[in-house]
């Protein structure tokens, strides 16, 4: 029996039950952006996010059924034919699983592009063309980690993207480089300045 | 049409800048009542009088009044006129003709649920409402109105009025506070509700501005006059923003549950254009188009709910049978993909993919799958979206493609395209 | 390509991260963090997160090296400042290095006996390391001239707790911290200088707690305080015995402990009377009001912390500073208990570790005294030889021995005398006086530039071991690479060494010198020290474990004290303020404070060798805008900053982090080392040096004149 307090998704997990998630990390707050790991709470008039919703007794809950399945299948179509997600295995396997097929919105579908890596600074490079908005970086950079507020937002709907005050690079920020972010990226949208070298096939020295 | 206004029937009637032609004209008799039936009565008749959110999601606001009333200060008040809602304008012509009347209602509200500051957030785009109001409150503070021990009543309340941040976001009531505490709009999750964890993470009131000025001829007529108006599921004044192709648009007060024949043929003295009705859209970008089948529907929250239409904000949008419906809905896709906010997937890649869509549909190059894909994306939209914004983003488009006939295979409005 | 992933503890701070190494082809491609292992609990600071590059550096030292003109069997000259390493040095096998160093050392010990020796062990090698190198010499050489740069970062705390309870470790743990009621730091710049435990403050302010910061920095958590008290610097016991007259006259005090756990606090209470905080106010600046305030807070919380950091202990009177802190958490009760007592934050990875391993002067392993001859003969009875029972000379006491010729060889194990001790310019011709100098070290840094003999060693990511962090956890270090050219770990080289010696020496320790590895080191340590019984390198696989741990079954102490101090009652001392000992005047009209920033670390040898250094590559000095309008200087313009011991050249930067009349020079860097300008009096009880308070006069400069050889 979940424990009082417990979300849907604990309870889940406790009673050895998948429930997908994308935005959600154990370790930070939960934003419920994503809302892949909705699931249908009977009597409720929407599907109810697993990841935040507090499980409540005698609760008839279907994490698996037709409706929630489509809206899965659904998000994940649309995000994969927006980002980049040729580095996030998980989002690959989730894809193949609810069999989603990206191509459905065409070739011509918009896709989210910044132009090129922004590479401005000596640690990390940032590639928002993989970027997902799952959050974690600005709420570690935020209240759950750092408490430096360098990352924030820009744009809205569609073009949504993450950014520093006035777009700044990195070290004319509060950034003090902790990389708490880059630990937390799912997809590769961040990542170590040395790994992205190396992968462009630049010698990697040490400096 | 017996219905005597009240909640328009100061508009043009008095000095909107004068406090003495507001009392002369029964201002602020409704607070000294409040004051003489103590805040436990108020918030009681609030509950029987059931008087439903006028903002759009139709919340009974006795019940958020009672909760704030419960609750540990400190607690705010916010009278939420951002309007965004396409076709809404009801609000701003209220807070301009009238905005004495604002003030006093949010201070029965505070007085009433024990909040010591509260909010007037306008939208940015109503320079004329801002000012009116501004100065209403300036006024008020300067006659004793607002600040310490008002009417010698021995409460307090001190009331500011915000700039809205021009986004259609903004007006979703978590978004706003976010924008109160200048942060980014993006909507909250709920729960936690506002009336428990609202502005700066404590208890909030927050009513569209018709909602509180319902609340000062209740407070005045009583209860039985109240209920007297309108269906008994959702009773009392209602105003309707009558737009489109009709003689006579404008802003109508009538009971709630006034059919949409008597609004369309008897206020709007009937459709122009082609003079054939089309359809109706209600409830503004967020709601549901109708059509002429529908004439005979109450327009209240629950009857539009048994044809699955939502009354929102009040809006009636005539079309005439001549209208480029095509356009029309590229105009809504087009909004929603521009108002999104971008917090959650669903919303943040829908509105984006339906824009898409909808644009091929007005072109007349749909693709095999794109109708498929249109529902399945409004479904997604509508089912796990954070907030309103996306729950509501599909439901015009996909009621229009239900409702108007339209044929895949020729691409046409059968009940539009026919005429033009 | 693949990459293989191993687990281990971070290099640089005390907070002890627990890391994970990525590496491919033999590079550490990626750092992470597990977020279920505590300390740190998935969170780094950048050093951990991206600076370990430096142990690919090409500079790092790969075979042994002596110097050109040492011929086997004859005379050679003293230490003196290499021109580089190619031009005075000649790669040697390790056992012609070995066998030289042996020799020598073996000769001059012959000559001069026990007392000519200085060895300094290493706060940043592992505690086996560490417990090896003091055996080493206590037993083979009968010397116990050993210590470490705790010496110049810590001692002031460790005198100041001592005398009053009898333990100098961080009584609290990271684990409390997120869950504080209200806390105190003071002297502690902590988010630049433990940054993953700033972290965990941050986050207690933000669920409610109080934070009190005394600093006359305005450093970052002053954003996050509910009172600072900017004191003038200098005069962090007038504020605290300020604070605790307050406590008393007010009756704010917690009768129940004082009675129960102390000593001395009627004679300690009516030596409060003149310290009233308008006495303060006049001495230190802070308001009145000011102080009784976060007297009121602390003493009426219902628990409360103290952390401090170097702005206590780098005092003449540090070991003031820390017993007036020990004076206010007694007054209050708030020791033994969760979420409150004694936190002085540990700057090094492992200087925690390498006191707890006997890596002092008057201590052997697990803090016996030298001069206690129970607990010595314990020793000797594990050990087999007989031990020196007269304290050793401190850090800087072995400079001045050098100077004065009584120490006539060094051996240097991975620290950096010739940028950390005070007075450089004095300490340079000290070591210029040695006979024989030994190097043992992943670079040649600038001490190293000395050495008659460089030993190449493997860095902590090419070596097993452990290391032992602030809060008293002791982590495994483990090998994700193999260590460049003929380099080896360090507690190979000193097994081998004193393998070497024992047979020319002709004395034999138990149990040898042939341990299997370093978990046989660790298991002797816990059968000399018991507290480290219950830890073993089984148990470490899962994660640290905080000693006091006596038995496997045993999980480690959270907090110390919950059954009083070990000195059995706190011992109230009552103090009497006094002025830095310089201070600044007509000619020398600022004051300097010296310390550490974000982005490097302690010398500099590690981090100017990593990516860090490509965000901060050069010193700058701070200063506020009315001292820099005064002089006048901007933003970027290069300034000569003068002591009267000597003078660097440094960039600007105006902030009002630095109070009016204070600059802040970090020492990590030795092109400007700052510890030119610092003077080396030292604290009476401590012997440690005022890191914080030289008076400087400040000029603008035309060209800085630096020219940074990293050999
Ligand atoms: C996207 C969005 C925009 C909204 N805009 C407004 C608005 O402009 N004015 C308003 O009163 N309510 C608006 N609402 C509804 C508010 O969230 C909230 O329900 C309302 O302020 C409550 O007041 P009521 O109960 O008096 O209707 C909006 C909701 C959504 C989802
Ligand atoms: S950069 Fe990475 S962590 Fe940040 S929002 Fe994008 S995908 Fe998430
Ligand atoms: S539904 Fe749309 S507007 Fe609402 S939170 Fe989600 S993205 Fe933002
Ligand atoms: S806080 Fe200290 S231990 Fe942790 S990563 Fe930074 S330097 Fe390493
Ligand atoms: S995992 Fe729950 S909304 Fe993203």
């Amino acid at each position: 029996m979940a424990s009082p307090g417990a979300t849907i998704l604990e309870a889940a997990r406790s009673a050895g039950i998948t429930i997908p998630t994308v935005c959600y990390h154990d370790h930070l707050t939960a934003n419920a952006v994503c809302r892949i790991c909705v699931v249908e709470w009977m009597g409720s008039r929407t599907l109810v996010p697993a990841c935040v919703a507090k499980i409540q007794p005698n609760a008839r809950i279907y994490t698996d059924n037709e409706r929630v399945r489509t809206a899965r299948r659904v998000i994940l179509e649309m995000l994969a034919a927006t980002v980049d997600l040729s580095e996030a295995p998980e989002l690959q396997t989730l894809l193949a699983e609810y069999g989603a097929d990206p191509h459905r919105f065409g070739s011509d579908a918009a896709r989210r592009e910044h132009g090129p890596v922004k590479v401005d600074n000596p640690f990390y490079v940032r590639d928002y063309d993989k970027c997902i908005l799952c959050w974690r970086c600005v709420q570690v950079c935020a209240e759950d980690v750092q408490f430096t507020f360098a990352l924030g937002f820009n744009g809205r709907g569609f073009e949504t993207s993450i950014a520093t005050f006035f777009d700044r690079p990195m070290p004319e920020t509060t950034c003090v480089f902790c990389g708490n972010c880059v630990g937390v990226c799912p997809t590769g949208a961040l990542k170590g300045k040395r790994e992205y070298l190396a992968a462009q096939g630049a010698p990697i020295g040490p400096r | 049409m017996t219905y005597q206004p009240v909640l328009t029937a100061r508009l043009g009637k008095i000095d909107p800048a004068s406090l003495q032609d507001y009392e002369a004209a029964g201002g602020f008799q409704a607070l000294a009542r409040a004051v003489e039936l103590g805040p436990k009565a108020i918030v009681e008749l609030l509950r029987e009088a059931y008087l439903l959110g006028r903002g759009g999601a139709a919340f009974p606001a006795g019940i958020k009044w009672k909760a704030v009333s419960e609750a540990p200060a400190p607690k705010y008040v916010i009278a939420n006129a951002d309007e965004s809602e396409p076709g809404t304008f009801k609000d701003r012509i209220l807070m301009e003709g009238d905005p004495f009347a604002l003030v006093e209602a949010m201070l029965i509200a505070a007085f009433a649920v024990g909040a010591e500051q509260g909010y007037i957030y306008i939208r940015g785009e109503y320079p004329q409402a801002i000012a009116r109001v501004q100065h209403a409150v300036n006024t008020c503070y300067n006659a004793g109105y607002l600040g310490r021990n008002i009417l010698g009543a021995g409460f307090h309340f001190d009331l500011e009025v915000r700039k809205g941040a021009g986004a259609y976001i903004c007006g979703e009531e978590t978004a706003l506070f976010e924008s109160i505490e200048g942060k980014r709009g993006f909507p909250r999750l709920k729960p936690p509700f506002p009336t428990e964890c609202g502005l700066f993470g404590r208890p909030t009131v927050i009513n569209n501005v018709e909602t509180l000025l319902c609340v000062l001829p209740l407070v005045l007529r009583g209860l039985d006059w109240f209920k007297s108006i309108g269906p008994e599921k959702s009773p009392g004044p209602k105003l309707y923003c009558l737009s489109g192709r009709v003689h006579r648009p404008g802003l109508v007060e009538a009971p709630m549950g006034t059919t949409l024949r008597t609004l369309i043929y008897d206020y709007g003295g009937g459709v122009s254009g082609s003079g054939e009705l089309g359809g109706v859209l209600l409830g503004g970008a967020a709601g549901v188009f109708v059509t002429p089948e529908h004439l005979d529907v109450s327009l209240d929250f629950a009857g539009l709910r048994t044809i699955d239409a939502v009354l929102g904000s009040g809006v009636v949008m005539v079309f005439d049978t001549s209208v480029d419906m095509k356009a029309v809905l590229r105009r809504i896709a087009r909004f929603f993909r521009h108002e999104s906010c971008g917090k959650c997937y669903p919303c943040q890649l829908g509105t984006q993919r339906q824009h898409e869509i909808v644009e091929r549909l007005a072109a007349g190059r749909l693709r095999s799958g794109d109708l498929l894909a249109l529902r399945e994306i409004g479904q997604t939209m509508r089912d796990a979206s954070i907030c309103g914004l996306g729950q509501t983003a599909s439901g015009a488009i996909l009621s229009a493609i239900d409702r108007f006939g339209f044929d895949e295979h020729t691409g046409r409005f059968l009940r539009f395209d026919s005429n033009w | 390509m693949s990459t293989h992933i191993t687990p281990t503890t971070c290099p640089f701070c005390g907070v002890g991260c627990q890391i994970q190494l990525h590496v491919e082809n033999n590079r550490i491609m990626r750092v992470t963090a597990d977020f279920t292992m505590p300390p740190n609990y998935g969170k780094l600071c950048v050093k951990g997160r991206f600076g370990t590059d430096f142990v690919h550096h090409p500079t790092r030292l790969k075979k042994p090296l002596i110097r050109k003109d040492i011929v086997p069997g004859r005379p050679f000259g003293k230490a003196r400042r290499a021109r580089s390493l190619a031009e005075d040095y000649r790669e040697a096998s390790w056992d012609e290095a070995l066998d030289l160093v042996a020799d020598t050392l073996v000769a001059i010990y012959r000559e001069s006996g026990p007392d000519s020796l200085g060895t300094y062990c290493c706060a940043k090698a592992t505690n086996e390391d560490n417990y090896i190198f003091q055996k080493l010499f206590r037993t083979l050489f009968g010397t116990n001239n050993i210590d470490h740069c705790s010496r110049l970062c810590h001692a002031g705390s460790v005198a100041g707790l001592m005398r009053t309870i009898g333990s100098a470790a961080m009584s609290n743990s990271i684990a409390e911290m997120e869950n504080l009621d209200t806390f105190l730091v003071t002297g502690s710049n902590t988010t630049e200088n433990h940054p993953v435990i700033a972290l965990s403050l941050k986050k207690a302010v933000a669920r409610g707690a109080k934070l009190i910061v005394v600093d006359p920095r305005r450093i970052e958590l002053v954003e996050f305080a509910t009172l600072w008290l900017q004191q003038r610097p200098g005069t962090d016991v007038a504020v605290f015995q300020a604070m605790a007259n307050v406590i008393v006259s007010e009756g704010l005090y917690n009768a129940e402990y004082i009675a129960q756990h102390t000593e001395g606090f009627e004679e300690y209470a009516a030596s409060l009377a003149p310290y009233t905080p308008e006495w303060a106010e006049k001495v230190t600046g802070v308001p009145a009001a000011k102080i009784r305030q976060a007297a009121r807070m602390y003493a009426g919380a219902k628990v409360a912390a103290l952390y401090w950091g170097m702005g206590i202990s780098q005092s003449t009177h540090g070991a003031d500073n820390a017993t007036a802190l020990v004076n206010l958490a007694m007054l209050c009760g708030h020791i033994g208990k969760y979420g409150g007592g004694l936190n002085p934050l540990r700057g090094q990875n492992n200087v925690q570790g390498c006191s707890d391993m006997g890596g002092l002067p008057n201590v052997l392993p697990g803090y016996r005294f030298v001069t206690d001859a129970a607990e010595r003969s314990r020793f000797e009875a594990i050990w087999g030889v007989t031990l020196n029972p007269k304290p050793g000379l401190t850090a800087v006491e072995m400079v001045h021995a050098a100077d004065r010729g009584q120490i006539r060889a060094m051996y240097v194990m991975g620290e950096d005398p010739m940028t950390s001790e005070p007075n450089l310019n004095h300490a340079r011709h000290a070591l210029e006086k040695l006979d024989f100098l030994v190097i043992q070290d992943i670079f040649a840094n600038e001490t190293a530039l000395y050495g008659h003999v460089i030993l190449p060693a493997a860095s902590f990511a090419e070596k097993a071991g452990t290391f032992t962090n602030t809060e008293r956890r002791v982590q495994r270090v483990r090998p994700a690479l193999p260590p460049p050219g003929e380099a080896r770990p360090d507690l190979d080289i000193l097994l081998d060494l004193a393998r070497r010696l024992e047979r020319r020496l002709g004395v034999y320790v138990q149990p040898g010198w042939n341990y299997s590895g370093p978990a046989a080191v660790w298991a002797e340590v816990g059968q000399v020290a018991p507290e480290f019984r219950g830890i073993t390198y089984e148990r470490l696989e899962k994660h640290g474990i905080q000693y006091p741990c006596y038995d496997e079954n045993d999980p480690g102490t959270l907090y110390l004290f919950a059954d009083g101090v070990p000195r059995g009652k706190g011992k109230f001392w009552p103090l009497t303020f006094q002025e830095p000992v310089e201070t600044p005047d007509a000619v020398y009209p600022l004051n300097l404070s010296t310390g550490r920033v974000l982005y490097h670390w302690h010398g500099g040898t590690l981090t100017r060798r990593s990516v860090l250094n490509d965000i901060y590559p050069e010193p700058i000095v701070e200063i506020n805008p009315v001292d820099a309008a005064a002089i006048p200087v901007a933003t970027g313009d290069l300034v000569r900053i003068a002591s009267r011991r000597g003078e660097v050249v440094a960039r600007v930067e105006v902030t009002d982090r630095s109070p009016i009349g204070t600059i802040f020079l970090p020492f990590h860097f030795v092109e400007a080392a700052a510890n030119l300008l610092t003077l080396d009096a030292l604290d009476p009880a401590a012997k440690i040096p005022d890191y914080k308070n030289a008076a400087v006069a400040i000029t603008p400069a035309e060209e800085h004149g630096w020219n940074l050889v990293l050999e």
